[in-house]
């Protein structure tokens, strides 16, 4: 983010670094700054392992300098949501003049229409835009939107629905329609909507180009393309494009999770028409699950989890009770879940299991209520772990909260997976086990008034090396998903976006401190953790560093309750 | 004191024709007009007194209809007793009958050749709406030597008759034909089905 509003501290920039921290403190944070990269791309190339033992480093402090680490920005950084009617769903001219909506403070392009495709982009650019008004028009090879439709006849569409809803959409790349998150909001036939979609990426694609973006005043068109299939998705939230790419690559996990890329590929092989839908039949509701926890999300984000939060000695004895005979020669992972997180997690030491993939075991669970009554025996595809083939999890519920899952790659396991099950849950019983881990659920949720850190209002605190994340409660007014949560939550996608240096900055930042009329924000990358916090507008800078510095200690203080750490393997 | 004895029993049939809702009027009594979708496939038992000395068993795999899974269904008829193949009365016979004759014919040529097939007729309760005769499959039955019903999952209708008829026609004398549990007995694997395993290891 190049924003106008932000000083940052960068990796390139020492002596800003430097500044602000004190000499006994610089040598610790620059040292880590100085590892961010190559953290960062060894994360990058390597498998996440989730459950490290590594120990941590020693914390990290951040220290307020005079002069200030950051100026603070004064006036308003993210856009009050115009009150303009988007002149049709995709903000794309349909019928009327394309308008260009104010820029926000000059942080966006005020280009009426922005493609933005790799190379070569510009250039493309007005053919691809032109070829758009002209299908929309009715005038090129796509049959439009009808022309000139009595518009009356149309339901009255809920327009702050719309402002507000991201809506995703797959497409084959013959352009047939797979799935649309939100067909209740569109006028346009999603039919339509993928035959634009396709006409513009082949459009790239004519010129061995891919499109990657479409901006277009307030809103934001982001495109993801794994033949067969294609994705994208339509946002007016602002968030960065990364982010948006990050949804799409999820819904594209999903929908491999229940047709392997082998079948997708042989399908579509046979037959470059072929109706996916059909396939996708009975599942609709996991994507429909995952797109819904995609928008406040920041596990998928940060590619993280967050286990329950609960007493580590009780944590440790469930584990116990869960490791495995030997001779379960094929068994992958085995999970005790309660309430949707995580309790335990054991895996074989020859694997480590990738966040993402955990992600759409948990994904399921959520989405299937007939999964808490009976036992469930399912071939999954893991794409991280083989993208090609399934795996198979037993599924069975101990209590309606707490879910035991024992995922194998042999599909004849269930018979002595179940009958392994039986004696588990005799142990666990027998301890009380489950009966205190169910009572630890309504403990998981914190507010972020435990930290006694006057103008925090928020934070996110990612532990890098177990790669998982805690974060308090949305209290008032962040409670309902409205617009202040939304504004929090883009901000932290925004900072993401910074520190991480995902949009094509010239390095990744390690400090980054904004102030809009409605909050400030700070993020905070040290080696051992990232910090995402929200304060109070009128909160001083050197109160900020006080309360960043005060939820890392918490944090290490509350670590064996909020991390899942040192879980056995097999 | 009654003996009892257990059995595998695997539904098969086209997706939405009423699987699931059967197999939990059977086993809980219970019954939704708006069911989820099966994934995978469900186990259930539920346990039924043949007469004063016999009890019977039924271990149910409650398999998913979507084509998805079609090259799963041999892991849960393989070793099946008893199998009972659903198709939707008020669907016409070009759908999920045609696709019931299909299972029919799947099972003949790979299932054990003793296993006990039930052909269901569901849905009863919409007589009014029916678009598949009641003789069709009563026909079909008698010809290829299956069992057959009609059934109404929602009204309860016949639903646990049809699973007494298939007790009474299971061997109560043996021992249970199916492996006991941990003898897996010989992987069957490559016999035209795709290799599904994602094991690498």
């Amino acid at each position: 983010m190049s924003a106008p509003e932000a000083d940052a501290a960068r990796d390139n920039a020492p002596s800003a670094a430097q500044l602000a921290l004190p000499p006994t403190l610089s040598r610790a944070t620059s040292t880590s700054a100085l590892s961010v990269v190559s953290v960062e791309s060894s994360l990058q190339s390597s498998p996440r392992r989730l459950l490290s033992s590594r120990t941590l480093a020693a914390l990290p402090q951040l220290v307020a300098h005079d002069g200030g680490l950051v100026k603070a920005a004064e006036g308003s950084a993210t856009g009050t949501p115009s009150s303009s009617r988007p002149s049709s769903l995709f903000g794309l001219a349909v019928g009327g003049s394309p308008r260009s909506t104010p820029s926000r403070k000059g942080k966006e392009r005020a280009l009426p229409t922005d493609l933005e495709g790799g190379e070569g982009a510009a250039n493309v650019e007005v053919g691809a835009a032109e070829a758009l008004r002209r299908m929309k028009r009715g005038k090129g090879g796509i049959s439009g939107p009808k022309d000139g439709g009595p518009e009356a006849d149309i339901v009255a569409y809920d327009h702050d629905r719309i402002r507000n809803t991201r809506q995703y959409f797959v497409l084959t790349d013959a352009g047939k329609p797979v799935f649309q998150s939100h067909p209740e909001l569109n006028e346009n036939s999603a039919t339509d909507l993928s035959g634009v979609a396709q006409t513009l990426i082949s459009i790239f694609a004519g010129e061995n180009d891919k499109i990657r973006c479409i901006n277009r005043g307030r809103h934001r068109i982001a495109f993801v393309l794994r033949s067969p299939l294609y994705f994208f998705c339509v946002s007016d939230w602002g968030e960065p494009e990364h982010i948006l790419r990050i949804h799409l690559d999820y819904v594209h996990l999903q929908i491999l999770s229940v047709v392997t890329s082998t079948q997708l590929s042989k399908a579509f092989q046979r037959r470059s028409n072929f109706d996916l839908s059909r396939l996708l039949e009975g599942t609709e509701n996991f994507l429909h699950h995952l797109i819904e926890g995609a928008q406040y999300d920041f596990n998928f984000i940060t590619s993280t989890l967050q286990p329950l939060r609960m007493n580590p000695v009780l944590r440790e004895a469930a584990a116990a009770s869960l490791i495995p005979p030997a001779k379960f020669r094929d068994l992958l992972y085995v999970l005790l879940i309660a309430d949707g997180h995580i309790v335990t997690l054991l895996r074989p030491k020859k694997h480590s299991i990738h966040p993402s993939d955990l992600h759409l075991l948990l994904n399921m669970l959520a989405s299937s209520q007939s999964l808490r009554s009976t036992e469930t025996w399912i071939p999954i595809c893991l794409p991280k772990f083989n993208p090609a083939g399934f795996v198979h999890a037993y599924i069975s519920y101990v209590s309606a909260s707490l879910g035991l899952v024992f995922v194998s790659a042999d599909r004849e396991a269930f018979e002595e997976l179940r009958a392994w099950r039986a004696s588990v849950v005799q142990t666990l019983e027998k301890e009380k086990t489950l009966l205190k881990i169910e009572q630890s659920i309504p403990q998981h949720s914190y507010d972020v008034s435990t930290l006694a850190c006057p103008g925090l209002l928020h934070f996110i605190y990612k532990s890098r090396q177990l790669v998982q994340i805690t974060m308090p409660e949305w209290a008032e007014p962040y409670h309902t998903d409205g617009q202040d949560r939304r504004r929090v939550i883009t901000m932290y996608h925004r900072l993401h976006d910074a520190v991480h240096a995902r949009s094509g900055q010239s390095a990744p930042l390690k400090l980054m401190y904004m102030r809009t009329e409605h909050e400030a924000y700070l993020a905070w990358v040290t080696r051992p953790f990232e910090l995402y916090m929200t304060l109070s507008p009128t909160l001083s800078k050197s109160a900020a560093v006080a309360a960043a510095n005060t939820i890392a200690k918490w944090v290490a203080a509350e670590e064996g309750r909020i991390f899942l750490k040192d879980a056995p393997v097999f | 004191m009654s003996r009892t004895t257990s059995f595998k029993l695997v539904l098969l049939g086209e997706s939405a024709v009423g699987k699931s809702s059967l197999v939990l009027r059977f086993v809980r009594n219970e019954f939704s007009d708006f069911r989820e979708s099966t994934i995978g496939a469900a186990f259930l038992t539920q346990t039924v007194n043949l007469d004063e000395n016999t009890a019977i068993k039924f271990e149910i795999w409650d398999t998913a209809g979507q084509e998805r899974y079609k090259s799963l269904a041999p892991i849960y008829f393989r070793n099946s007793n008893a199998a009972v193949i659903v198709y939707d009365i008020t669907q016409p016979p070009e759908t999920s009958f045609e696709k019931a004759k299909s299972w029919v014919r799947e099972l003949q040529r790979q299932a054990d050749p003793s296993i006990v097939i039930m052909l269901v007729g569901n849905k009863a309760d919409l007589a009014a709406n029916r678009k598949t005769p009641k003789e069709m499959g009563e026909q079909y039955a008698q010809e290829e030597g299956l069992l057959f019903a009609e059934a109404s999952a929602k009204s309860g209708t016949g639903v646990e008759e049809l699973f007494m008829e298939i007790a009474r026609k299971l061997p109560t004398n043996p021992l249970p034909q199916r492996a006991a549990p941990g003898a897996k007995g010989v992987k069957v694997q490559g016999q035209g089905e795709q290799g599904q395993s994602a094991c690498t290891c």
